[in-house]
């Protein structure tokens, strides 16, 4: 992006594909990409990610800004644009404005346990403040940590290879759950608005960092504010449909609020002075 | 300073025959791409004047709004190079002339969205345009059904927010410069400001503010959860058939898309107007719609002009000239519907529909 005009990309190249869903759909992939100008980012952000002649789409960041010599966007094959996308492979040239938004508030949270949820593809955008928060550097910043992860199936995880180095993580607690029964699974079932209860968790102490399909936040963040949890602790980031990224198009406008520029990150108080146009 | 008290830093106003503007205009044609009201298909539109002659400022407000200068419907903004992208405007210095105070005012709001401190970003491709504009507004003498710039506190006989300010008089106009653009603007051309107006001649119009300023009726002094649903949005959109128009035709309106296409091997990014009243508009990839339905797409668009873009920006995005009302194909009507709003908010809701 230009500092002179935000609607200018510049180019990266693909360094990696990684197949993340191992369902019948592999519906998933992650790209790795090495920026011809890379530029620094907060956990949270987006980018605006083009394939030229196909046209543009909006991505939260999925690794952690402390990676310098790479970035991955995780992309789910759903529409025109990335359907496309999921046909590039190593070495293909694609275009990247950003970065966009504001951030998961990582300051404010210090002393924090923090409490992640996450549903299918919505712990793409938790990644880079996960993998942020357990670098060395800052993990004595934070309290305990817990993660549940909900997919649809066993297969439709992403990042399952970073599960076993997260799960071991010191005063960090792993769960994972998925939407009905498999067979050899023996972690939850259920969404998981209804397992929130299973899991103890300090109300004094905790914020909860959410991210997953609109209506799973919706019933996710009412369980937290009946559990007690204030919603002022409570944090998602809120996919919307969107062209310029700067508050111009008027695509992800809600009440007088822009998700582009105002978000993605808010929090269940902001979000509840809003209309629920999400 | 207001607009207002401004007035008087800048020069004075002049006169100008009827003949000396015509001149003048044939002039300026050779150095701006000279936008005005001209008929087209049996309509006054603002449009690019090929012959002085063509241009009609004797009458009333254009079908549409001149947004199109700086806001073109398509407009290529990119071409995608091998390792870079280059912007692919085409940009000539454009004159607006005979702009109603109306469309004016809507400039401003377009300012506010695109280029202004509020915005966070500036848009350069708008930008770009706008510092390539040069506006002479001129009074409004027609009301036409549906137009209520009053009660948007607008002065249909003036406006200080453009270059300079033309007011028709009986064989003629006075020009009123208001900026230094304004006051550059005829030097050296057939009507060089050489005829000052003489004392106790200026119009009334161009002094003192008008009544109405700042005293705008139509305004909502109300708060998202207070009106967002309880108000009878669906008895508002009844009849409306989401074709866009109202959203096309409005001046300040300005949702856009960005579409590519390819020609010759060479890829363009392309700046298209989009609208809030199709479904589409907000509809996820994966499915997810979060206005379905028409009264919440109708919703949107009257209070992102009335209580989003004020408290984002400090303006109201709607200017009282009434495009929308009367190309609306199924009736709805913004004023009235925000005039059924404040009613009901004075009465707390004690108003039957």
């Amino acid at each position: 992006m230009s500092l002179q005009n935000p609607y200018l990309p510049s180019r990266a190249v693909i360094m990696e594909v990684i197949q993340e869903t191992k369902s019948e759909t592999q519906d998933v992939k992650t790209f790795r990409l090495k920026l011809d100008e890379p530029f620094d980012y907060r956990p949270g952000q987006f980018v605006e990610f083009s394939v030229a002649g196909i046209g543009e789409c909006t991505f939260g960041f999925a690794s952690s800004p402390l990676i310098k010599d790479h970035m991955e966007l995780t992309v789910k094959r759903t529409g025109y644009v990335t359907e496309n996308i999921h046909m590039l492979s190593e070495g293909s040239t694609v275009w990247i404005r950003g970065p966009f938004g504001n951030s998961f508030p990582l300051e404010k949270m210090e002393g924090s346990d923090l409490f992640y949820v996450t549903g299918g593809l919505g712990l793409a955008p938790l990644r880079p403040m996960i993998d942020y928060v357990f670098d060395p550097a800052y993990r004595d910043r934070y309290g305990k940590i817990k993660m549940l992860m909900a997919a649809r199936t066993p297969g439709d995880f992403i990042f399952s290879y970073d599960f076993e180095k997260w799960a071991q993580m010191p005063d960090t607690e792993f769960y994972q759950t998925i939407d009905s029964p498999a067979e050899g699974w023996n972690q939850f079932v259920g969404f998981p608005h209804t397992l929130i209860e299973k899991i103890p968790f300090d109300l004094e102490k905790t914020t909860a960092v959410l991210c997953g399909p609109p209506p799973m936040i919706k019933a996710l963040s009412n369980a937290f504010v009946q559990y007690g949890l204030p919603p002022e602790r409570i944090y998602t980031t809120l996919e919307m449909r969107m062209t310029c990224g700067v508050g111009k198009c008027g695509k992800c406008n809600i009440g007088h609020r822009y998700v582009c520029i105002d978000g993605p990150v808010f929090s269940m108080a902001e979000l509840g002075e809003m209309p629920s146009e999400y | 300073m207001s607009g207002y008290e401004m007035l008087s830093s800048f020069g004075s106003s002049h006169v100008m025959t009827g003949n000396q503007l015509s001149a003048a205009l044939d002039d300026l044609l050779q150095k701006f791409t000279v936008v005005a009201p001209v008929m087209a298909d049996n309509k006054l539109v603002y449009d690019e004047v090929k012959d002085v002659s063509d241009i009609v400022l004797d009458d009333g407000l254009p079908y549409k709004s001149p947004k199109e200068i700086v806001f073109p419907r398509a407009e290529d903004v990119m071409r995608f190079l091998e390792n870079r992208v280059e912007e692919a405007q085409v940009i000539k210095p454009v004159l607006l002339v005979g702009a109603k105070p109306c469309d004016v005012a809507a400039m401003n709001v377009l300012d506010e969205v695109f280029t202004g401190e509020q915005g966070r970003f500036k848009d350069s491709f708008y930008n770009n345009r706008r510092e390539f504009l040069t506006i002479v507004g001129m009074n409004c003498r027609e009301k036409k059904a549906g137009c209520f710039c009053e009660e948007r506190g607008l002065n249909p006989a003036f406006s200080v927010d453009c270059d300079g300010f033309l007011t028709l008089q009986h064989d003629g106009a006075v020009y009123k410069p208001l900026t230094e653009k304004g006051i550059d603007l005829f030097s050296g051309t057939a009507a060089a400001l050489s005829n000052p107006v003489s004392p106790g001649t200026e119009p009334a119009s161009h002094g003192a503010e008008p009544a109405s300023h700042g005293a705008e009726s139509l305004v909502l002094n109300t708060t998202e959860g207070e009106v967002f649903n309880a108000m009878p949005w669906e008895k508002y959109a009844e009849g409306c058939i989401g074709c866009g128009t109202c959203t096309f035709i409005c001046p300040t309106c300005h949702c856009f898309n960005l579409r590519d296409s390819e020609k010759n091997g060479i890829v363009t990014r392309t700046r298209v107007w989009d609208s809030c009243m199709y479904p589409k508009f907000t509809l996820h990839a994966g499915g997810h719609n979060p206005r379905t339905k028409k009264y919440e797409r109708f919703r949107q668009r009257v209070l992102h002009k009335y209580l989003y873009i004020p408290e984002n920006y400090g303006c109201i995005a709607c200017t009282g000239c009434g495009r929308c009302i009367r190309s609306c194909p199924g009736g709805l009507n913004i004023r009235n519907t925000v005039a059924d709003i404040r009613s009901r908010l004075e009465t707390k809701g004690e108003v039957p529909v």
